[in-house]
């Protein structure tokens, strides 16, 4: 959309240049953003065939995508999730701390609406059902990963699983083998 | 979210007094603390928690919990610092 190729400053220059009456003036610094600012060079973005908010969301989406969580919702990517996936959702408590926390369960619903994607994990536990609703591109979301591919699951939205739950849900001996998995992967790596 | 409840039912065996008598009687107009529901939460950062079931969890009138176990899942959104204690009574917090 814009391109950060000049900074505040070069356009500032050009400017003071014009209007410094004393030679004090002209020889003032000019101002340089700091990095963390992005500044544009062009006020007019170039909107041809959509809407200045339908180029900020595809910009958040290629930004918030840029570790490689876009596939997920991909259909023609291999490794895209399906309803039925069983999925191990780790997020960040907090932005600032390192810590996270998990939740397994069925992939009960997707939807894709460009930087609103989510979808819906579901388990049961301790007998409850539990449904989480995830934000594909929320910056606390550390990681997806599937733990079990769905098998025989020929709808988009598996909300009959909440009353036919059949043997979707039983899904301990998987985290179990996950765990051991993980723990020899770490062990192997260290 | 703190409620007032009514007690439809209650075990005979459940909490009670030294004396004997059941400190939960049917009838009885409490204060209770929504721990579970059914209609989906919103957490600060976009997610969406649904239980199955509504459920909550009795207090007494300085607003502790009246029993000393809790049964069951129990949402994060009681991460304040006045539920710390049941918080840590729970088997499991999501």
């Amino acid at each position: 959309m814009f391109s950060f190729t000049r900074t505040l400053g070069a356009r500032l220059s050009g400017v003071t240049a014009r209007f410094a009456s004393t030679a004090a003036n002209a020889a003032k610094p000019t101002y340089k953003a700091p990095a963390s600012v992005t500044v544009p060079t062009q006020f007019k973005p170039n909107t041809k065939g959509q809407g200045l908010m339908q180029l900020i969301a595809k910009e958040e989406v290629k930004r918030m995508g840029a570790d490689g969580r876009s596939k997920l919702f991909n259909k023609s990517h291999p490794d895209c999730l399906r309803a039925g996936d069983v999925v191990l959702v780790e997020t960040l408590n907090s932005m600032s701390a390192d810590k996270t926390s998990t939740f397994v369960g069925v992939l009960i619903a997707m939807d894709r609406r460009g930087l609103h994607s989510n979808f819906t994990v579901r388990n049961v536990v301790l007998k409850v059902g539990v449904e989480m609703k995830y934000m594909l591109y929320s910056p606390m979301i550390k990681s997806v990963r599937i733990m079990k591919r769905g098998e025989g699951f020929r709808r988009a939205k598996l909300f009959y699983l909440r009353d036919n739950p059949g043997r979707a849900f039983r899904l301990e001996g998987l985290v179990k083998q996950d765990k051991a998995a993980q723990a020899k992967k770490a062990a192997k790596s260290a | 979210d703190e409620i007032v409840v009514v007690v439809n039912k209650a075990k005979a065996n459940a909490v009670a007094t030294a004396s004997g008598v059941p400190k939960v009687k049917k009838g009885d107009v409490r204060h209770a603390l929504v721990v579970r529901a059914r209609k989906e939460t919103l957490r600060p950062d976009g997610r969406y928690v649904r239980f199955d079931d509504n459920a909550c969890v009795l207090l007494n009138k300085q607003g502790e919990p009246l029993g000393t176990r809790v049964l069951g899942v129990v949402s994060g959104e009681l991460r304040q610092k006045r539920w710390m204690k049941l918080l840590s009574l729970a088997p499991k917090v999501i």
